[in-house]
């Protein structure tokens, strides 16, 4: 290194690195977001129970001091077992006995393969629940078929059968994902929710403002008005972005909590196969949203199966 | 690979000396990102690469000082940080895990490994050509406490070593930039590999704010 143009170099060097800074800022997640602050979160929860739900309590529940939960609960729970008399009935279905509780919330959860973590899952989320006081079910919906896993299709089968069950607030998750923060309460906002912003599996950042997938709340009335989502997306990836260009489309603004009360944790397992041709897909989210989804949703649905801890529906797609 | 350049060397030391000087300088940027390729293929694999190119320093380390005169070393160790830069970089980065923040304060480590690796070299240089380093006692004569760097070919009666791998000397006027340096470098591969392993693995929180990798077991599965 006997050269002249040593310094050159390291300018060269120098312009480079601040170069990197401020060009790539989209090729960095985020740490922080804005979000729905605590003291705010309950005046912006969609208050409504299920149609047909009836509660012989006396007293509403109060949801103040669970939002100020601060306790993380260990993942370990799924390898227990729920603790007797616990009171979910049939279905999956669970209310508090002691007060009436303001929010119903359907749990769906496309399924496939994976019998182990869908047990851990059930006992992880029942035990979750208990802490909340709300009112929900979980179903479970199964693809028979032996099709690349189509998460979205499944999603809306699921999402039409707690609409017929007069959910007016949906939950779709992925049975990978465990909550941790009971503070994280499973009711819709009145905007639609990305829940799971904060997973350890990416760092607890949230790799880019857009995402929509994982575990997101939306009321009933909002998801049928988006037409649900694409039927479209056979295999891994794409259809949550597809979601957002719908929420978009319909000027639905999408919200979070805090990151340190969203925070999940995602079950190792290894990736499925990724399906082909998501960028043309993609590309025409918008233009497929009013021909595509619940209006188009057309299955075969195998049997549906009241099990205790989860409404089991099986289809073929 | 550090085997075979030797051996080059060796087996033609005098013939057309300016052009093996020039192969030598290069093949790092060869041989170093076509290793590190190789090593994703498979856990097997990338640790007998590791362990080979652990046992290739030995090696080097094993032969009589002067003869580790090859600029082979210092373009490996320019080869091997830029490698680790671009696929932090370009690699991690895109996995859009890493917060800004995160990757500002990599950058600022590196920085500063930089420059004091910069400024161990430039003031190293600056006692090869005015000779000042021979230290206030300095006689003409080589004394028992005195020593003769067969590299560099500059006589110190302080302490100093020979550094193959930034190819220089470290004399006392520069000991405590390459300190510093060395002190940076850990800190910044240190920053660097845990945020990178902690994007493709799967991390675990501990103390509430510190987070490790914990499963790593899907990080070969997509190539198989």
């Amino acid at each position: 290194m006997r050269h002249p143009y040593r310094k050159k170099i390291i300018y060269c060097g120098l312009v480079i690195i601040i170069l990197i800074i401020f060009l790539h800022p989209d090729m960095n997640g985020h740490g922080t977001y804005d979000f729905i602050a605590k003291e705010d979160i309950l005046r912006n929860l969609h208050a409504e129970t299920a149609v047909n739900f009836t509660s012989t309590a006396v007293i509403d529940c109060e949801y103040y001091d669970i939002l100020w939960d601060d306790t993380t609960l260990s993942q370990s729970l799924v390898d227990g077992d729920l603790v007797e008399g616990h009171g979910i009935r049939e279905g999956g279905e669970y209310a508090p006995q002691e007060c009436k509780p303001k929010y119903s919330t359907a749990i769906i959860v496309p399924y496939r393969d994976r019998a182990e973590q869908l047990r851990g899952f059930l006992v992880y989320m029942h035990t979750f629940f208990r802490r909340q006081r709300i009112h929900y079910r979980i179903f479970v919906v199964e693809q028979v078929d032996s099709r690349l896993f189509n998460r979205a299709k499944l999603m809306n089968i699921g999402a039409v059968a707690a609409m017929k069950a007069g959910f007016p607030c949906l939950v779709l998750h992925d049975v990978d994902l465990l909550p941790l923060r009971p503070a994280n309460i499973y009711a819709c906002s009145k905007c639609p929710r990305h829940m799971s912003s904060s997973i350890n599996k990416f760092r607890f950042v949230l790799p880019y403002l857009t995402l929509f997938g994982g575990a997101i709340a939306i009321i009933s009335k909002q998801y049928k008005d988006i037409n649900g989502m694409s039927n479209e997306y056979f295999g891994w990836g794409g259809e949550d972005d597809d979601l957002y260009s719908r929420l978009e489309a319909s000027n639905l603004k999408v919200c979070r909590f805090e990151p340190e009360t969203s925070r999940y944790h995602m079950v190792p397992h290894r990736s499925t196969q990724k399906g082909e041709a998501k960028k043309k897909l993609l590309s025409s989210a918008k233009e497929r949203m009013l021909e595509d989804g619940l209006s188009s949703l057309q299955y075969v649905e195998v049997a549906t199966v009241l099990h205790p801890l989860f409404t089991h529906i099986m289809v073929d797609l | 690979m550090v085997y075979s350049t030797l051996t080059i060397q060796d087996i033609f030391p005098h013939k057309s000396n300016s052009k093996k000087v020039d192969i030598d300088a290069i093949l790092p940027f060869i041989i170093v990102p076509f290793l590190l390729l190789i090593a994703t293929m498979s856990r097997t694999i990338t640790i007998i690469i590791m362990v080979v190119i652990g046992m290739g320093v030995l090696y080097v380390y094993s032969r009589p000082r002067q003869k580790n005169r090859s600029p082979f070393f210092f373009s490996w160790t320019i080869s091997s940080s830029i490698t680790m830069f671009l696929v932090f970089e370009i690699g991690i980065l895109g996995l859009l895990e890493v917060t800004q923040l995160e990757n500002f304060i990599f950058l600022l480590l590196l920085s500063c490994t930089c420059y004091f690796f910069y400024k161990m070299k430039s003031v190293a240089d600056f006692e090869l050509a005015t000779g000042s380093a021979k230290g206030k006692e300095y006689s003409p004569v080589l004394t028992s406490d005195s020593y003769y760097c067969q590299i560099c070919q500059i006589e110190v009666n302080e302490r100093y070593f020979h550094s193959i791998w930034w190819d220089c000397c470290v004399l006392r006027p520069n000991y405590i930039y390459f300190l510093a340096g060395q002190l940076f470098a850990f800190a910044t591969i240190l920053l660097g590999t845990n945020l990178g392993l902690t994007t493709v693995c799967q991390p675990f929180l501990i103390y509430g704010f510190i987070l490790l990798p914990e499963d790593c077991e899907d990080v070969y599965y997509e190539l198989e």
